[in-house]
Parts: C-alpha cells; structure tokens; sequence
C-alpha cells in the first residue's frame, strides 16, 4: 500500500495532519498574510 | 503505513528553496501586494476566475504576480491564486455562511482557516480509499482526524493543477 500511496502521485512526501497544517499556517497565515498586509 | 511512507515535518518542507522563493515574493512593491489582497478577497467573496481587466488599476501588478507564482493567468483571467482555485478541484471549502469555494490542493485548503482568521469546513476525499468526508479546521489547527495523512507534491510545472491530497 505505502509503495502504490507514494507511486501514485506527483513527486514529494507525506506528512501528517498537525505537520501539513504547520506548513499551511506557514505559508497562508503567516507569510501571505503579511505579504497583502492583512 | 505510517512506518513505511517517508514522513517529512513542516519543517524539512519549509527547505531553502521554500525561502528563498519567499524572499523573491516579499520583494513584490505596495501595488502589487494590494492587487494580490484585492484579488484574493474576490476569490473569497465572489468566486474565481476573475477577468484581469476587471482589476482596475491593479491590473498592471498581474503580470509581476504571475511571475512570482502567487497567481495563475490564462486568457486573459486569473485562474488561481493561491489558495483559492477558480476551476473545480478535489478540496471544497465551506466558509462561514455556506459559500462554497475550491482551494487549489491539500495545503492551500488547510490553510484558509489561518489566512481568513476564521473556521472553515474542508470537504474532500481520501486518496486512499475514495471515500469522501469533511474536515473542520480553525485557525489554530484541524479539528479531529487525527490519523488523516496529508501528501505534499511538487509543484514543480504543475501550476494550475492540484497536487496534493489527503
């Protein structure tokens, strides 16, 4: 299963759910948020 | 599955490379910046795409903004800007009121309840099984779920397409 999970996507990696927030809250609620001065 | 996936941290995804493109969009003048905030509250309130020359005079910074991959041009409308999606994608996000919008991927779709200041519903499917289900998140976080995986894709040349998923 984990083979087929990776083999059946676009290049990267998996993360977990509190991980893959972290990067969103990253990029939208910190880095673009300031960027439009939000 | 979770011992045989190769798992990375926010951290090994916020690489040089993250912040170096981060740095070159920072870089964008005060046009531009409120052009992308004019163009995102539209996306929000009103849906995508959105034709340039509705812009007004922030349509002269949509160039500079396409060039920097903070939003997405075809014929002459802006398609995406992250993280909102003009087209149909596999991640709905439910905003307070009901209105329904499409986030480009995964990410993007997590991360609305932290742009928006304000808790969103994110309905989407599992990569794994097809099976369909929702997603409460707020702006300190997901609600719930727990064992729910995120795979973050390259975006590489994929631009205007989804790539991630959950």
């Amino acid at each position: 299963v984990a083979e087929w999970w990776v083999g059946s996507r676009a290049a990267g990696a998996a993360a977990t759910l509190p991980e893959a927030f972290r990067l969103a809250a990253a990029v939208f609620g910190d880095r673009l948020r300031r960027l439009i001065g939000a | 599955m979770k011992d045989r996936v190769p798992l990375r941290s926010a951290a090994d995804l916020m690489d040089a490379t993250f912040h170096a493109k981060w740095m070159d969009r920072e870089s964008i003048g005060p046009a531009a910046r409120a052009a992308l905030r004019d163009i995102l509250t539209r996306f929000a309130t009103d849906g995508g795409p959105i034709e340039i020359a509705a812009l007004g005079a922030g349509a002269a910074s949509v160039p500079e903004l396409d060039a920097r991959d903070l939003v997405y041009v075809d014929a002459g409308r802006i398609v995406l800007a992250y993280p909102w999606a003009g087209t149909p994608t596999d991640f709905v996000v439910v905003l307070p009121g009901g209105r329904e919008r499409w986030a480009c991927c995964a990410i993007d779709a997590l991360g609305i309840a932290a742009l928006r200041q304000e808790p969103v519903t994110v309905r989407t499917r599992c990569h794994h099984c097809g099976e369909r289900f929702e997603l409460d998140v707020r702006p300190d976080g997901p609600v719930g779920l727990p064992g729910v995986m995120a795979w973050v894709g390259e975006r590489g040349d994929l631009r205007g397409k989804a790539c991630t998923s959950l």
